[in-house]
């Protein structure tokens, strides 16, 4: 990529020998990536349902955010709901003090990336994944240095309500916007911790390239929901690397209901033994959005456990893609994993793809996956209309029950009101 | 037949059995009864040679030493364990399988081998008497049976094979009464002055239509007492008592 | 065998190799080598070589001109690579394209006119031509290297109308039949391996089944590869015509050799309304020795189309042998109300490498496919299931059903599963299922603790894996599966 082009992208450099050496590594780790490998394109098997294409070449439009905006405290709470706990905001990848809410939190540290320039760990700060496994998006962010969310939370501790960090856009005049998010979220030992990020923007159609680092230690315990909700025209990439210590535990969720295309990398590593991990997610597309899923969950250590569980409602003239890869490394033992991605296609011309994929190498294993495609079943439909219920009341009814198996269990209630709420809104839009 | 000293057993560190003594003479109808947990099931497992356990002590059957045979050669030898939850071999048809273990114990042994024709025969009669539906002959191996059905599969097979000490690890369990009364019959069937039975169970409904010679009381991995049959009827209006270990083989 | 129950290390797989059943580590029975007075070609390939091939057989011009244009797109082609493969770069220059056994005399009209050194190689397979000829019936057309040798029981095929004789008789005898079929399901621009076979290929079967007719028998040929140094380019078309149905069986061996040999085949397959089609394999290539030197490359483009409505097009397969294994037999689901069938056994042990699945490319109204892979894998194998259900915007209604499920011997090889679904109807329904363990260590127990032993526990758990894939097999098939497997004896009892 060239040096126009980049600069376009990431900003004027703002590296200076001030900047703390996590960011400088990270900025120099993306710029070398960058100089050394091409970006994604579709015949990359990862990127085979998302149109990075035309990904790219929305890069070509886009501009980085010239001032600072403002935005007020109730437009986020409308934006992303209310939900006890400290939240930090960023705004066009600049943190905006005026509509967080920094109440201090017993055992957890919870800071701007900004400020962590000479906080003791701020050598630890890790807001990029390993070399090996960046790509063409994740080594601009890195290079970008966006503000974002430094969470910690300490050994031990065990706070009762959730840290929530929100990513939100502002249109400019005339250019859409790109941003480059980044969290940094490290659960130490023993310590449970609820965490919700969001991404949202007020109107406009803003490109979000974002990217978030999780380390659950041992014993460690994270509930994660990462809520897309962007508006109609955005374009949404993200990447979340979670690594697992022995007996860390994850559930980790993720909603996608907005962007035109939206792709979700969920890179996980169970690295120590006993190490477990839930996921789930939801994806809503309609209209022409093409939203895409890609998890992969690598089986390091041994009497590992995860379970994969994707649905999705594909309307209109969308695309809904799930990939979900299970990788079980030699010399394990003990190893149970499980996927399962079901699909509603609704119209004619809506288009579902997934991939149950299994990579094993060991033979301590029992892995299963599943995965179904189709439409709402007739059977169940005529049962409802039979009873007086009309035929498009009966739909959404069905479609709501396919849909809330995921969004059931989900706590804070706050968030899943709101949740609730946002899928509806988005469905709205749907076929009848 | 069988005796048992000192048996101990151990898995991932955990010390389930601490000294078994137990002596089985030929004919003989022994159960065991106690509370879950206390090592009832690392008993038949360690019997018949699951290898996940760490055992010492020795186990003598037929003047043979137990513990250093593969379960195969142990059932070679003539042990038989109808098991808790027989499990499913799909793709594997359970006639097939039958006569393959059945022929395979006789090789062994140096014996003929039985041909289709005859042993087909033979498994048709002893299946109506254990009222058996003839369709589960071919049908995979336990696959889709049901409990009262994998029971009576289990007694089927120690017929087929004529084991000189069957174990019967909670083989009443989950069966309803007419599945129950089958399965004792078919086992009741099987007593011979060769062939002893220790006959492991939490209830004492099977001891009823079975009756036991000796009934001993395993708790907290040890036999704790022992009696006639009479004493299954005191522990069902009484419970298990104490857990003090008393004097092996107390008769 | 072992009998031991001292505990096993870490580095020993849980069953040895030995305890596992006879196909996995027999002695390779076939490895012998004939020595016939064979013709070879010089090695490489080039314009030159693929006119060679077209002289020596004959062919008319439109063929040659054929083998030409595909000759001229396969070198501006690079060779493909399988992320999950590890070969060692095939030098295409490096072979001999053509090898026939001289003939001795004029052809032979029967059994008793082909050349007694090439009788005796098949009664050493133990497939002899005249006990299948007069035993079970069916016609056999053996194909030693490049030339079909012998092709029985013409007349009373030819007495229903069906053509089945080798594909060089078929363009000499039939070419109108071939010239309209030939290339129309894979066509020589489909991939590296179908241009090379387009340039090259020596000879294989044709067969054609006439409007309502039945085909009275199963058809079958065995391959077999002979000169050191001979890919075999083999070439099927197989046509059934409306109401008609075939049953053709093609089972394989080859002799122990240490350079690696190419073998890469096309089969095409075109079903028309009401007609169907059963494709059985029992691969049987030379594996390689523990080692993993030597062996068969076997790189296969398999492809059925269900032309007409309500047309069925079946394939099974039994794989074990082979180095490395690439092959996808795929249904082409055109014709309304269309049926594809995969159902397949791939087995893997010591350095053998499978890729290998199906696609199914959903086209037409009401269409069905059904996929059942079943993969074994032991010693230090990968066997990989890479299988795609496509289902096309026109395809209203398709429906699919797919259960890949892989057994691992051992704690050293891989078992990987990589299926594509891409739907665009939303009238489809697709169901997929897999599932990826070892044997179970409770399933063995009871065996054993049935006095079965731990081979032979092994060999009864992974043939009950396999079960519903050998149902598909065709009567004499299954015997020959059956002998590779050590399956059931059951199925003739009661």
């Amino acid at each position: 990529m060239s040096d126009l082009a980049l600069e376009a992208l990431v900003g004027p450099g703002k590296a200076d020998h001030t900047e703390p050496p996590w960011r400088a590594q990270a900025r120099t780790l993306g710029a070398t990536w960058l100089a050394e490998h091409p970006m994604p394109t579709r015949r990359d098997e990862s990127w085979r349902y998302t149109p990075v294409d035309q990904v790219i070449s929305a890069i070509a439009d886009v501009a980085r955010p010239a001032s600072t905006v403002d935005v007020t405290s109730d437009a986020i709470d409308a934006l992303v709901g209310v939900h006890d706990g400290p939240r930090l905001v960023f705004v066009n990848g600049g943190f905006h003090p005026g509509s967080s809410q920094l109440t201090p939190l017993d055992g957890v540290d919870l800071a701007p990336l900004s400020s962590m320039t000479e906080h003791p760990d701020a050598d630890a700060v890790q807001c990029t994944p390993e070399p090996d496994r960046l790509n063409g998006f994740t080594a601009l962010n890195g290079l970008a240095g966006d503000d974002g969310a430094s969470v910690r939370v300490r050994a031990g501790a065990a706070p009762t309500v959730s840290v929530h960090l929100v990513h939100v856009s502002v249109p400019e005049a005339d250019q859409p916007i790109i941003t480059h998010p980044a969290s940094a979220i490290v659960i130490e030992a023993g310590a449970h911790a609820s965490i919700i990020e969001s991404y949202v923007a007020v109107g406009g159609a803003p490109l979000t390239n974002a990217s978030t680092v999780i380390d659950v230690a041992d014993h460690g315990q994270l509930t994660y929901h990462r809520v897309q909700t962007e508006p109609a025209e955005a374009v949404h990439i993200g990447y979340v690397r979670i690594r697992l210590a022995a007996h860390a535990r994850a559930h980790a969720r993720s909603l996608s209901i907005g962007a035109r295309i939206s792709r979700v990398e969920l890179d996980v590593s169970a690295d120590g033994d006993h190490a477990s991990i839930d996921v789930e997610g939801l994806y809503v597309p309609n209209d022409r959005q093409q939203h895409d899923h890609v998890i992969t969950i690598d089986h390091i250590g041994s009497h590992t456990r995860s379970n994969q569980r994707f649905k999705g409602v594909v309307d209109g003239h969308a695309r809904g893609a799930f990939t979900g890869k299970i990788v079980v490394r030699p010399g394990t033992t003990d190893t149970e994993a499980h996927q399962a991605n079901d699909s509603l296609v609704l119209t004619p011309h809506a288009q579902s793809d997934t991939r149950p994929w299994l990579e094993i190498l060991a033979d301590d294993v029992r892995c299963t996956h599943g995965a179904t495609i189709g439409r709402l079943d007739d059977q169940s439909l005529f049962y409802l209309r039979s009873r007086g219920i009309p035929l498009a009341e009966a739909r959404r009814i069905l479609i709501d029950a396919f849909s809330s198996s995921i969004t059931e269990a989900i706590e804070p209630e706050s968030l899943r009101s709101h949740l609730s709420e946002q899928i509806t809104k988005a469905r709205a839009q749907g076929s009848p | 037949m069988l005796h048992i000293k000192g048996l101990t057993a151990s898995i991932e560190g955990n010390q389930i059995l601490k000294g078994v003594d137990l002596d089985i003479a030929p004919g003989e109808v022994h159960a065991i009864m106690g509370p879950n947990g206390a090592g009832k099931s690392t008993l038949s497992a360690v019997l018949t040679g699951r290898d996940d356990y760490d055992v010492s002590g020795t186990v003598t059957f037929k003047g043979q030493d137990l513990l250093t045979l593969t379960p195969e050669e142990r059932a070679v030898a003539g042990v038989f364990l109808a098991f808790q939850y027989p499990i499913e071999i799909p793709g594997v048809g359970n006639m097939y399988f039958l006569r393959t273990a059945v022929n395979a114990v006789r090789e062994a042994r140096g014996e003929p081998t039985i041909d289709a024709r005859s042993f087909l025969d033979a498994v048709r009669t002893r299946m109506a008497e254990l009222d058996m539906d003839p369709a589960l002959l071919s049908r995979a191996v336990n696959t889709g049976f049901s409990g009262g059905e994998k029971k009576r599969n289990e007694i089927l097979q120690m017929t087929m094979l004529e084991p000189a000490l069957a174990i019967l690890d909670e083989t009443d369990s989950g069966l309803d009464i007419d599945a129950l009364r089958a399965v004792a019959a078919g086992i009741e069937r099987q007593r011979h002055p060769d062939r002893s039975m220790l006959i492991i169970t939490h209830y004492p409904r099977l001891l009823e239509y079975v009756r036991p010679d000796v009934v001993h009381v395993l708790r907290g991995g040890r036999i704790t007492r022992s009696g006639g049959p009479e004493l299954a009827l005191e522990l069902e209006q009484d419970g298990y008592g104490p857990a003090t270990p008393i004097p092996a083989n107390a008769r | 065998m072992s009998q031991s129950t001292d505990h096993a290390t870490d580095q020993e797989p849980r069953v040895a190799n030995e305890a596992v059943h006879a196909v996995i580590d027999r002695e390779y029975q076939y490895g012998f080598h004939t020595d016939l007075d064979t013709e070879v070609a010089p090695k490489g390939l080039n314009e030159g070589i693929v006119r060679f091939i077209s002289g020596r057989k004959g062919e008319p011009e439109w063929l040659l001109e054929w083998r030409l244009a595909a000759y001229r797109h396969f070198i501006t082609l690079e060779a493909p690579t399988w992320p999950h493969l590890d070969i060692a770069p095939i030098d295409y220059q490096d072979m001999h394209y053509w090898a026939a056994p001289k003939p001795k005399g004029p052809a032979p009209e029967s059994l008793d006119d082909v050349d007694p050194e090439v009788r005796a190689m098949f009664d050493k397979l133990g497939i002899s031509l005249a006990e299948q000829e007069r035993l079970s019936g069916v016609a056999v057309d053996a194909i030693v290297d490049s030339v079909s040798v012998a092709t029985t029981f013409k007349a009373a095929l030819a007495e229903v109308g069906v053509i089945f004789c080798s594909f060089s008789e078929a363009v000499r005898d039939h070419p109108d039949l071939v010239r309209a079929h030939l290339g129309s399901v894979v066509g020589p621009r489909d991939n590296f391996f179908a241009a090379l076979n387009a340039a090259v290929f020596s000879d294989g079967s044709f067969c054609y089944i006439p409007k309502g007719v039945a085909c009275p028998m199963e058809l079958s040929t065995y391959f077999r590869i002979n000169t050191a140094d001979t890919g075999q380019f083999e070439r099927t078309l197989i046509v059934a015509e409306e109401r008609s149905t075939v049953s053709y069986l093609e089972g394989c061996t080859a002799p122990m050799r240490d350079e690696n040999q190419l073998h890469a085949a096309v089969v095409e397959l075109i079903a028309f309304d009401d007609a169907h089609i059963k494709y059985s394999t029992v691969q049987n290539w030379y594996p390689g020795d523990e080692n993993g030197v030597g062996g068969i490359y076997n790189f296969v483009t398999k492809r059925g189309r269900c032309e007409g409505a309500r047309s069925k097009i079946s394939w099974t397969q039994v794989e074990t042998g082979s180095a490395i294994t690439w092959k996808y037999p795929s249904v082409i689901l055109k014709g309304d109300d269309s049926v594809g069938d995969f159902h397949s056994v791939a087995v893997t042990n010591n350095h053998q490498q499978a890729d290998t699945g199906t696609k199914m490319i959903h086209i037409g109204r009401n269409t069905t496919s059904t996929i059942l892979s079943k993969g074994i894998s032991a010693g230090q194998a990968q066997n990989t299931y890479r299988g795609l259900v496509k289902v096309m915007r026109s395809a209203t209604g398709a429906r699919n059903h797919t259960q890949c499920d892989s057994l691992l011997i051992g704690a050293r090889c891989g078992a990987h599963t990589f299926p594509y679904i891409e739907v665009k109807n939303d009238t489809a329904q697709i169901e997929h299922e897999a599932s990826t363990s070892r044997i179970s260590d409770d399933q063995l127990f009871y065996c054993r603790q049935r006095g079965i032993d731990e081979e032979e526990a092994t060999s009864m758990i992974v043939n009950g894996f396999c079960r519903d894939v050998f149902d598909q097999l065709p009567m004499e098939f299954a015997v020959e599966a059956q002998a590779l497997m050590r399956v059931s004896l059951e199925g003739s009892v009661g």
